[in-house]
């Protein structure tokens, strides 16, 4: 109970400018096994900091007899639930900075006829293969300054580990600093970088690429030290349609977009790269809420169309789901920081055996009128912390009313300062629909399966679950009926084994 | 085969008695160009970590005291076939000074460094003194490498792709 009331205390006292102790960059060998120690010592007294160790194994797999499941999995849910998210927290003894460093966990549950089994493994990527030859870390990550190392190509520190999809008839795992890697479909191997085009080989795509109606994928890459963003338009059979840089000088960390039908949205926020700010690529963000933000609103068909609205300052990681209405106003749903001090105090305070600090979001219904240049808001659920919005995968870039997401409640009675609690929240009607998982369950993102082929959206289906049980060691699958999560999951599969808190996944139906 | 493109042997050696006159415009060229007066030295760069067989593996010499990595300023350059693994390349008879390596991996034989949308190097890079690029080439302090009036250095040049 006391971690959560320190993060509550700091919550509240986030906007006075309290760092974290754990700010300061310590770039040695020395400093990285030191972390190593903390994070031994802060998970004694902090159980839940489970969800940040290690993954020693490089691969873990349980057979559908290995797995107990209490429910009854339904039949005609058929398919592959992939996750991703960094998992290879240390390179032998030498421990990561932030979340965002470690090598990337792939891992797939195969749900069919009413069983599931579960394989995963760290994405043998180049770098990783390097490291272990070499017993060491060697390379540069997200936020930790790795002593002798350096950046001679985006894709030789690619660890791969933010989200997973399946496009083009290729599984991907996704980075956003360097390319989209493809992996063997059967073992989850990596198999090679993919390069779009040979002027486009190396170059950053995110890892929140938007799936058009007609089976187009949008993404997108950022490039600070370039001034650029890059656009990607992708045909649904994997093969490049067209690739537009967009001058964006200074470049804000960009992590999500959004897609109409007519437009390609992206949310600038003031959180700015500088190149000389800092050595790693997180301190080389620098925060500028006195300048506010933007949306740059991109026609599909001609992005050199552009219009810009003002916006105020705020950090924001995830959208949902953005849509035009008739009278031509962008509506879209998120989740919005006041700054991003949740990513530059707690994903580093967790690393090293700390409590969280900084500041968590709230999820908001937004409306931009492109010709007026206006924005305004609505806040759906205030703070402390909502995240992870995922709407129905056939719906992107048309209104969709419902949206999953995690909470983060101080009064749902958990024994961690985590995310507890699966939301469905309907924009229409107002209603939420919520389940508090146990007090020892650390939730990750859940995503909505639609019960129908094709886009209808009637709201059946299901929303799967993965929680980090660290009292019990397990991570579990959860399938809950997407109309109706407050009963309870349907079926419940324990794993024999804990994973790390990871990041992104989805589900590809069988 | 190793293009040497301006590096000259001096010529100042003559049997019989040097001239008071030719000494001194002798010591009057040692001052202003070293360069061609100076015992000779040989260079060799260990090309380290090279994935593949394709193309060829470019190598061009700069002297200090020129535009290092500008095209048009090098010393002397040259290439070969890939082979994987290790390559060796030796600039002979250099003139004693401060010289930088920088080397390419030409997968695809068009004779240019190839680069991505972005101005990233899509293509294998090495310098000498184990130097590597970090969000840009390193400095020609990174990777100069002292070759004596006598006698033979080696330099490695990891590849980093």
């Amino acid at each position: 109970m006391m971690d959560r009331r320190t993060f509550m205390t700091s919550l509240a006292v986030a906007g006075l400018g309290l760092t974290g102790i754990s700010g300061t960059a310590l770039a040695d060998a020395n400093a990285m096994r030191h972390r190593a120690l903390n994070f031994q010592i802060g998970l004694r007294e902090r159980p839940w900091l489970l969800g940040w160790q290690t993954l020693e194994a490089p691969m873990v797999a349980a057979a559908s007899n290995e797995i107990r499941v209490e429910g009854r999995i339904p039949a005609d849910l058929k398919g592959d639930f992939c996750r991703n998210g960094p998992a290879g927290h240390e390179v032998f003894g030498h421990r990561y900075r932030h979340w965002f460093d470690g090598d990337g966990l792939v891992h797939r549950f195969r749900l069919e006829d009413g069983t599931v089994r579960h394989e995963g493994r760290i994405i043998d990527t180049p770098k990783w293969r390097a490291e272990q030859a070499a017993f060491q870390p060697l390379y540069d990550a997200f936020d930790t300054d790795v002593e002798g190392a350096s950046v001679s190509s985006l894709d030789s520190l690619n660890p791969g580990n933010i989200s997973i999809i399946h496009h083009g008839g290729r599984l991907l795992a996704l980075w956003e600093g360097g390319s989209a890697m493809e992996l063997d479909p059967d073992t989850l191997a990596f198999r090679d970088f993919v390069t779009l085009a040979p002027e486009a080989r190396g170059m950053p795509f995110a890892a929140h690429p938007r799936l058009d109606r007609d089976g187009t994928l949008w993404s997108f890459g950022t490039a600070g030290f370039a001034g650029k963003i890059v656009l990607y338009r992708v045909n649904p059979d994997g093969s490049l349609h067209g690739i537009h840089l967009l001058d964006v000088a200074p470049t804000p960390m960009v992590h999500d977009f959004l897609i109409t039908e007519r437009h390609v949205v992206f949310i600038l926020t003031p959180w700015r790269y500088d190149h000389s700010a800092g050595k790693t690529f997180l301190e080389r963000h620098v925060w500028q809420p006195e300048t506010g933000g933007q949306a740059l609103i991109i026609d599909k068909d001609d992005p050199s169309q552009r219009r810009i609205v003002d916006l105020p300052a705020f950090w924001v990681y995830h959208f949902g789901n953005a849509w035009e209405d008739a009278a031509g106003i962008i509506r879209f749903d998120y989740c919005r920081y006041a700054d991003p001090t949740m990513t530059t105090e707690a994903f580093r305070q967790v690393m090293n055996g700390e409590a969280p600090t900084g500041t968590g979001a709230s999820y908001r219904s937004a409306r931009i009128d492109p010709v007026k240049g206006r924005f305004s808001e609505s806040t759906l659920i205030d703070g402390p912390a909502a995240e992870f919005p995922r709407v129905h995968p056939g719906r992107i870039g048309r209104r969709t009313d419902r949206t999953v997401m995690l909470l983060a409640d101080p009064d749902s009675g958990v024994d961690h300062p985590l995310f507890a609690t699966t939301a469905m929240v309907n924009r229409e009607t107002g209603r939420i629909d919520a389940f508090v998982h146990g007090p020892t369950e650390i939730a990750e993102e859940a995503i909505l399966v639609p019960a129908e082929e094709g886009d209808t959206d009637s709201g059946a289906g299901w929303v799967l679950q993965t929680v980090l049980d660290y009292a019990a060691a397990r991570t579990r699958l959860k399938i809950f009926d997407a109309t109706d999560l407050s009963s309870g999951p349907v079926a419940v599969a324990t794993l024999p084994y804990a994973l790390p808190a990871g990041l992104h996944g989805n589900f590809m139906k069988a | 085969m190793f293009g040497r493109t301006s590096v000259t042997q001096p010529s100042t050696h003559r049997s019989g008695g040097v001239r008071p006159a030719s000494a001194i415009i002798l010591a009057a060229m040692m001052l202003a160009l070293p360069a061609t007066v100076a015992h000779a030295g040989d260079l060799t760069i260990k090309v380290e970590n090279i994935a593949g067989d394709d193309g060829q593996v470019r190598v061009a010499l700069f002297r200090e005291g020129t535009k290092f990595l500008e095209s048009g300023q090098e010393e002397a350059a040259t290439f070969r076939v890939t082979s994987p693994g290790t390559m060796n390349f030796t600039f002979p008879d250099l003139a004693a000074g401060r010289y930088g390596v920088a080397v390419f991996h030409d997968a695809n034989a068009n004779g240019e460094l190839d680069s991505n949308l972005l101005g990233i190097p899509t293509e294998g890079l090495a310098f000498s003194n184990a130097a590597r690029a970090n969000f840009g080439p390193p400095s020609f302090a990174d990777v100069a490498v002292t070759v004596p009036a006598e006698g033979a250095v080696t330099t490695r040049a990891p590849m980093t792709y």
